[in-house]
């Protein structure tokens, strides 16, 4: 049995379907990364999970247990962590980790043990007397984190954990979300940094409109996608009629326009065919700076599967 | 209920922790008690008040006894002029605070009983003018008194009314002094306790419309989000941060009674349970009421100011801002204060029965509110509204 269990999921905003039949299953002990654009049905979906929404229609479980029916019992075996600072400013970051611990029922000894492994955790073991407000917004982040695991939640949920943090921080914690796996949690992942949700995830799931359209880990998802590939070609000079040309191949899936002049190219096979690539490139006189062929990465496979890219959602 | 008193002690941790918030609802409603009770207390005993006396009938003696009396000495220093001329002159120069002619036909209307009169030359402080109207008034009435029971009960009667003498020296205008029973215009209380009330009830309502809108605000701050994922219902967790912010509004009650009776000497009639009980049912009231307007407003921020014009107006209607709001009195008994504000006045002047009939009508409004408040809660707390 899996431990988190979405059966043909329904959740509708007045006439707007913001999660259209969705079925998903996470394994006990995954660190499994949810990608899609703004507005793919990520939040909404994680919302149903932690019992923040009520679906229309379908089922989610997690351990067998009815999201629905018994959510309080599903709520102890959560810990979520939102994109938002959910913190406190004029509680100290111990007095914050602290309360929302209270809130999960503990209470003496182990009350104070759990709330200083979890400021140890995420390195805040000697700020803990501090207010957020001198922190930084790496420090926030891992505050953010603090307050969510003291109970040692079955499942983690993590919100987008690291935007707008330096490197630092950034790395500190993808660290922290390795060794809470270790220690036992499943961890839902979702991020608009794609490298981040490829660096650590053990599978991953992409949702669109509302409907999982591809989950696996990269290699799966590669072969689902039909192993397109990446051209990166650099010219001299770009001609539109030949992109336009390149658009109309038949095995060309798409074509970007970098900033920097440079073209990216998806297609399936490569090989085959960059030779009727560089006969455009030769019809329309461009010169030939640069060819690169990649394989295909989460970003890839993103684009090929939904047709658009992750971060603006186009 | 144990999520309750978490969520309430950390909520108490947070306002207190916001010192200016604390030092703004308790000093402030303090001051201007202080300000406006005891500042016009102050000027009683000081009001610079020129006589020139016209009468030489037989009521002349008493007059110059009663402004002698330390009920009117205590608050007029009387600066005599030689013609009414010269007293309203004084008072437009500014070296008289208020004037007072005594007319030459005084005793003659007076004993005759007809409309025997005074004639005031109020000066530029309204606060002072009120004090010395107050003081001469009180003569007046006095006076009206004891020709109305000689017209009842004959001659035997002592022909003059005795004014600022005997066993109830000082009772009829006492202006600012706690054990007042002065018919001005604070009624039978003094002026610190006038707007020892008002502007208690005042500032529970605003300290208590924090309980609605510091929710808005953890919605805003996603904390509320957060709260919602818990395995603690949050209805009893948002139920223990709005009673942290009532029990913040209590305990700040509590002091504004207790500083003010302790440091300017307000007397609050002794009757502290039922005060702690109009303490609460304001709270309740107003908690409940700033839910409702949160409820249908389009945002916090709108709630927010709607809700502070309300205070203001209700606490203008009920004479909180002026004892004599004119035309629009009214409408004092559809507001809140009233009622709060009436319970206390009949508390501080030794009537607790009568002050049972507010509590009753307080009680019956915070019940409705609560009762309001408590079907629209729901759309207040949600997550996804």
């Amino acid at each position: 049995m899996s431990l988190i269990s979405f059966k043909d999921v329904v959740k509708k905003y007045d006439m707007n379907i913001s999660v259209n039949h969705l079925s998903l299953s996470i394994e006990e002990g995954e660190i499994f990364g949810l990608l899609g654009p703004n507005g793919a049905g990520k939040s909404t979906s994680i919302h149903l999970l932690a019992g923040l929404l009520k679906a229309d229609s379908g089922e989610i479980t997690v351990e067998g247990i009815s999201v629905d029916r018994q959510p309080r019992e599903v709520k102890k075996r959560i810990g979520l962590v939102p994109q938002e600072l959910a913190i406190y400013e004029s509680l100290t970051a111990r007095e914050n980790v602290t309360f929302f611990a209270r809130l999960y029922g503990l209470r003496g000894k182990l009350l104070r043990d759990r709330v200083s492994e979890a400021l140890e955790f995420v390195g805040l073991g000697e700020r803990g007397g501090n207010k957020p407000s001198g922190f930084s917004g790496g420090m926030k982040r891992r505050l953010n984190i603090a307050c969510a695991i003291t109970h040692r939640p079955k499942v983690i949920i993590m919100d987008e954990p690291t935007v707008g943090i330096d490197p630092q921080s950034r790395n500190h914690i993808l660290e922290s979300v390795r060794t809470l796996n270790k220690l036992g949690s499943t961890i839902i992942y979702t991020s608009h940094y794609m490298e981040e949700v490829e660096a650590i995830s053990t599978r991953v799931g992409i949702v669109d409109r509302g409907r999982l359209i591809a989950s696996g880990t990269k290699e799966e998802l590669g072969r689902q996608s039909g192993q397109k590939e990446k051209l990166i070609i650099e010219t001299d000079t770009i001609a539109e009629a030949a992109i336009r040309e390149m658009h109309d191949h038949p095995r060309v899936e798409a074509v970007q326009k970098l900033e920097n002049g440079t073209l990216e190219l998806y297609l399936q096979d490569a090989r085959t065919y960059v030779q009727d690539i560089l006969f455009i490139l030769g019809k329309h006189r461009m010169n030939l700076l640069k060819l690169q062929r990649d394989e295909p990465d989460l970003e890839t496979l993103f684009l090929q599967l939904t047709g658009r890219t992750l971060r603006d959602g186009k | 209920m144990r999520y309750v008193w978490t969520a309430a002690g950390y909520e108490l941790l947070r306002i207190i922790r916001n010192k200016m918030s604390v030092l703004l609802l308790i000093g402030l409603p303090l001051l201007l008690i202080f300000l406006l009770g005891n500042g016009l207390d102050t000027s009683a005993k000081q009001v610079r008040t020129a006589v020139f006396h016209a009468d030489q009938g037989k009521l002349r003696a008493d007059m110059e006894n009663y402004l002698a009396s330390e009920a009117a000495s205590s608050h007029l220093q009387i600066i005599r002029a030689a013609s009414a001329k010269a007293v309203q002159e004084q008072v437009q120069t500014g070296s008289a605070d208020y004037g007072l002619v005594v007319p030459e036909d005084f005793s003659e209307l007076a004993l005759e009983g007809g409309d025997a009169g005074l004639i005031y030359y109020p000066g530029k402080s309204s606060i002072r003018n009120l004090t010395a109207k107050a003081v001469l008034d009180g003569y007046l009435n006095e006076l009206k008194l004891h020709m109305a029971v000689m017209a009842v009960l004959g001659p035997d009667v002592p022909e003059q009314p005795q004014s600022g003498r005997g066993e109830h020296e000082g009772e009829l205008v006492d202006v600012g002094t706690s054990n007042s029973t002065a018919k001005g215009d604070f009624g039978p209380l003094t002026s610190l306790q006038y707007y020892g009330a008002a502007y208690l009830i005042m500032f529970l309502f605003f300290s208590s419309m924090g309980a609605v809108f510091s929710i808005m605000k953890e919605k805003e701050q996603w904390t509320l989000y957060r709260l919602g994922a818990m395995p603690s219902p949050l209805v009893l967790v948002v139920l223990g941060k709005m009673a942290g912010v009532m029990l913040f509004a209590f305990l700040q009650g509590t002091i504004v009674v207790a500083v003010s009776r302790l440091v300017f000497g307000i007397q609050w009639g002794g009757y502290y349970g039922m005060i702690a009980l109009i303490i609460a049912l304001t709270i309740v009231a107003a908690v409940s009421l700033a839910m409702i307007i949160t409820s249908v407003a389009r945002s916090g921020k709108s709630s927010e100011t709607i809700f502070t014009l309300l205070i203001i107006i209700m606490t203008f209607l009920s004479g909180g801002m002026m004892p004599d709001i004119g035309v629009m009195k009214a409408m004092e008994k559809f507001t809140i204060n009233y009622w709060a504000n009436e319970g206390l006045h009949f508390l501080m002047s030794g009537a607790p029965r009568n002050a049972a009939a507010s509590v009753m009508v307080l009680a019956v409004i915070a019940l409705v509110c609560a009762a309001a408040a408590a079907l629209r809660m729901r759309k207040v707390v949600s997550i996804h509204e």
